[in-house]
């Protein structure tokens, strides 16, 4: 370096100068600023893919807000139907709507499921929710303004102790066109019941025809309703209502009276606890083979029951009534 | 010599102190220069190294920066979405779905009218006095009845008390026959078996069938105009309107579901396409209007309006 003079000394210093400076550029602000660009992108992918999540996050609560309207709209939907169908509780509801507006001649009352359409989903898929409707029919009468009345055994002429048949037969036979029997009753109060039933709830309930008649001096009147609920797989709501068409509000399980259920009606009914005591079994035809019986049991049987005409009911030890045994007596 | 010496070493001591004058002159000029060289040199380095430093803040800061927006993106609140987002759409279709299938059922419900029960009374304050109804028949749509009575008019006048009341929609039919003696037939006398002929006044039976005043309903679905898409905005609304009445659906061109967009594309009545001069006046006018005459099952077809960076739904 000694050896250099002062301006090749220069001119090296301007090269290590320069040498510096192309390194440092190159090395360091180079280097750094296409660092710079990577980052810039970087962070410019980053913000656009936070703008991405921002929007989807926007869209999410969107559609979590439109989940939840959904949502409401399906339960409120969900609650507009009835949400169990049971027959015997509905008609219980019918049966009882009737008796209450004063119309309790029943002659006739059916339920039968009714199909409806199918549901589809918008693709065309056949859902597997469903719709189900049952239609009661119920078939009523008035009283003819003349005739006594009698229903659900009021008053009552099964025989008993207390009850004699006869004597409640001719205190009723002076009771022919008086009062209260002197009115037709029942068309009346069987709109008001029909009224009552179709603005229950006209979401789920309707009346679909209402039909009257002559017969006999008294009218035959004959509703068709429909219940409509439905058959849900994942239901949202809980139906927690209490209306008399969608829980029993008849006699509790306890309090129904059992102990005179029978099953086979004999000659004569000798079950002491059930309300049929003492009733004869008109439809039994005492001239019919009986196979548990003989050939000859069977022919001294109609020898000397079914051909004389015979109360039957002697043939049984029935009862032990003061009166009939006197009448018995008496006859033998 | 001496003198010469004298002389020159003066005039050598002059060229000595100008050499090094010069010299120091140079000297003095030499250093200058090397120290604004060297200044210069470490204003170069300097600058090199301040770009550098600087260049390594702003790379810093921009790490930082980059780096707390990848914590952001990666908190639990950013991390999840696009799972969040692919649920969500799944639970939305899904509920679109049976609310649709819901909508569907009420909509088969709400179709079907009741019979309207208040008819009889209104049927029972239009009898004339010297007629009664033997029977009658009420359903949803229809009303029959049967009677007698003994003058002619009465059916007729009946008929015409029930259509002040606005009871019927079209012209009912009325039927009214003399009831012949043969019908009647002779009567025998439970006690003394004799035969008769009862005697009363000429009188005669009718018969009355209408179609009732009833309602109409309108039920509209939107679907998602989208190509192989048959998703559902929302479900059917079914609307109800008596008969012969005007209805209108409005707004109708632009629809918001599940905070997307859309813009009415086409209209089905009944699956009949709406033509084009009328599809333009509705979306002029951004409402359908029609006279309610039976019911009408109406599908409003929408296309989604572009975003920014919107990811479409569904």
């Amino acid at each position: 370096m000694n050896n250099l003079t002062a301006r090749e000394k220069g001119f090296m210093y301007v090269i290590t100068l320069l040498i510096i400076v192309v390194l440092g550029y190159f090395f360091g602000v180079r280097t750094l600023n296409n660092k710079y660009e990577e980052y810039k992108q970087q962070l410019a992918a980053l913000e656009q893919k936070r703008a991405y999540l921002d929007q989807i996050k926007q869209n999410n609560a969107s559609m979590e807000a439109e989940i939840k309207l959904l949502k409401e709209e399906c339960e409120k939907l969900e609650l507009s139907f009835i949400d169990k169908i049971e027959t015997e509780t509905i008609q219980q509801y019918v049966l009882k709507t009737f008796e209450e507006c004063g119309c309790p001649y029943l002659t006739e009352m059916t339920a039968t499921d009714i199909g409806m359409p199918s549901v589809a989903y918008p693709d065309g898929t056949a859902a597997q929710d469903g719709l189900v409707c049952l239609q009661v029919t119920v078939k009523y009468v008035t009283t003819d303004g003349f005739t006594p009345t009698q229903y659900n055994r009021n008053p009552d002429f099964v025989p008993s102790d207390e009850n004699d048949v006869v004597k409640t037969a001719v205190e009723m036979n002076d009771q022919f066109g008086k009062d209260p029997f002197d009115q037709r009753k029942g068309y009346n109060e069987f709109i008001t019941a029909v009224k009552k039933i179709n603005a229950e709830n006209p979401d789920c309930i309707k009346v679909n025809s209402v039909t009257a008649g002559s017969v006999n001096g008294y009218m035959e009147l004959t509703a068709q309703i429909s219940f409509y609920g439905t058959n849900l797989r994942k239901r949202l709501s809980v139906d927690d209502s209490t209306a008399p068409y969608t829980s029993w509000s008849g006699h509790k399980a306890g309090e129904i009276d059992t102990d005179g259920g029978f099953i086979g009606f004999p000659y004569v009914c000798d079950y002491e606890n059930s309300c049929w005591y003492g009733v004869e079994n008109l439809n039994a035809d005492p001239t019919q083979d009986k196979p548990f019986a003989s050939y000859w049991a069977n022919y001294l049987f109609n020898q000397k029951y079914a051909k004389s005409g015979e109360n039957i009911k002697r043939l049984i030890n029935f009862g032990a009534k003061p009166a009939e045994n006197t009448e018995e007596k008496k006859t033998a | 010599m001496a003198k010469g010496n004298v002389v020159s070493k003066k005039l050598l001591a002059k060229k000595d102190m100008n050499f090094f004058a010069e010299f120091t002159a140079n000297a003095a000029k030499a250093a200058r220069m090397l120290g604004y060289a060297v200044a210069a040199g470490v204003l170069v380095v300097f600058v090199v190294l301040a770009f550098i430093v600087a260049f390594f803040i702003r790379n810093t800061l921009i790490k930082n920066e980059i780096k707390a927006l990848e914590n952001v993106l990666a908190s639990p609140e950013y991390a999840n979405l696009e799972q969040e987002y692919a649920l969500l759409k799944e639970k939305l279709n899904e509920m679109t779905n049976y609310n649709y299938a819901l909508t569907q059922m009420r909509k088969t419900v709400d179709q079907i009218d009741p019979a309207p029960t208040e008819l009889p009374e209104v049927l029972a304050k239009c009898i004339p006095s010297d007629s009664y109804i033997d029977t009658y028949t009420l359903t949803e749509t229809q009303l029959e009845f049967t009677g007698y009575t003994f003058t002619y008019y009465s059916p007729v006048e009946l008929v015409y008390l029930l259509n002040q009341k606005n009871v019927f929609t079209s012209r009912p039919t009325v039927e009214v026959a003399r009831v012949s003696q043969e019908s009647k037939g002779e009567i025998t006398d439970a006690q003394t078996g004799k035969k008769y002929i009862d005697v009363i006044n000429n009188y005669y039976a009718f018969s009355v069938s209408g179609v009732l005043v009833t309602n109409v309903h309108i039920s509209v679905t939107r679907y998602e105009d989208i190509e192989g898409s048959s998703k559902t905005l929302g479900g059917i609304q079914t609307t109800t309107e008596k008969a012969g009445n005007s209805y209108e659906i409005t707004p109708i061109k632009n629809y918001t579901y599940a905070g997307v967009n859309y813009q009415l594309t086409k209209v089905f009545v009944d699956d009949v396409l709406v033509e084009e001069g009328s599809f333009n006046e509705i979306m002029a006018n951004d409402k359908y209007t029609d006279v309610a005459r039976k019911n009408v099952d109406i599908k409003l077809f929408y296309a989604p309006v572009a975003t920014d960076a919107a990811p479409a739904q569904g």
